[in-house]
């Protein structure tokens, strides 16, 4: 049993995370059969160098900073380069969900302190990581590619490095969790068999 | 973590028992330790004994630590 929280919120704990699972292999799914379908690569980009709309209040500036490109005949290489941010995206909320879900199930069972839980709550740190570098960089290179080929005039924005230091943040919080449940197995090893 | 090494000592409950004709669920009842504990002890299961725990079983036994417990020779 859970301590602290009611059967309601064990329900919808599960719930969410099962639906984290099939959220991120939904999306890819949806990505490829996308790529396959209609054969349009549409991309929404954040653009360096905005045009100013040109609306002045009070001291108020509305720029526009992004631009919405649609490539009716891209290369595969592009169309693998403008999907590649979102499947691991996808793949890493799949992979996170799954990995909570597990840990949960031993955590609802009675027995939090795993070495399996310590070793899964490490890798969700790894993979949350991992994905807030690679993502944005993979996101940033493929705006670029695809400014490339639509529109060379302009230059991308670059990855939101506040987001990027956001989840390396939280990947660090997983991480001490982890370290938590890696000393609590060490714990009850050390009080098993204990009278 | 630290290699969990082999001990030699052995548990007398059983024989202590027998002597005074005192069951394990008696004990457990009179030293307020749950039966699963009481048999893990006396099962050679145990791998540590609180304080409060010997000091409970030689007080219910009438015996000293000593006599509860002995170190197996090689």
């Amino acid at each position: 049993m859970a301590v602290g929280i009611t059967r309601t919120q064990r329900v919808l704990l599960r719930g969410a995370l099962r639906c984290m699972v099939l959220f991120g292999l939904l999306v890819v799914f949806l990505q490829i059969a996308n790529a396959v379908g209609d054969g349009v690569l549409s991309r929404s980009i954040d653009v360096a160098d905005g045009d100013r709309v040109g609306l002045r209040q009070r001291g108020v500036y509305v720029y526009e900073s992004a631009v919405r490109v649609d490539l009716d005949h891209a290369s595969t290489q592009l169309w693998v380069e403008s999907l590649l941010p979102t499947v691991l995206l996808a793949l890493a909320v799949a992979a996170i969900g799954f990995m909570l879900l597990r840990v949960f199930h031993e955590t609802d069972a009675g027995q939090p302190f795993f070495d399996s839980s310590a070793r899964r709550l490490r890798v969700v740190s790894a993979v949350i990581a991992v994905a807030a570098i690679v993502v944005p960089l993979a996101a940033a290179f493929a705006d670029s590619e695809v400014l490339a080929v639509a529109q060379p005039r302009l230059e991308t924005g670059g990855p939101d490095v506040a987001a990027v230091a956001l989840w390396l943040v939280i990947a660090l919080v997983v991480r001490v969790i982890a370290e938590a449940f890696r000393i609590g197995t060490q714990l009850r090893d050390d009080t098993e068999g204990l009278v | 973590m630290p290699v969990e090494e082999p001990h030699r000592i052995v548990c007398r409950l059983d024989e202590l028992l027998a002597a005074r004709g005192m069951t394990l669920t008696a004990l457990a009842d009179r030293i307020g330790v749950t039966i699963v504990n009481l048999s893990i002890l006396k099962n050679q299961r145990a791998k540590a004994v609180r304080f409060s725990t010997l000091t409970a079983l030689c007080e219910a036994l009438d015996c000293q630590p000593g006599d509860l417990f002995e170190l197996e020779q090689r």
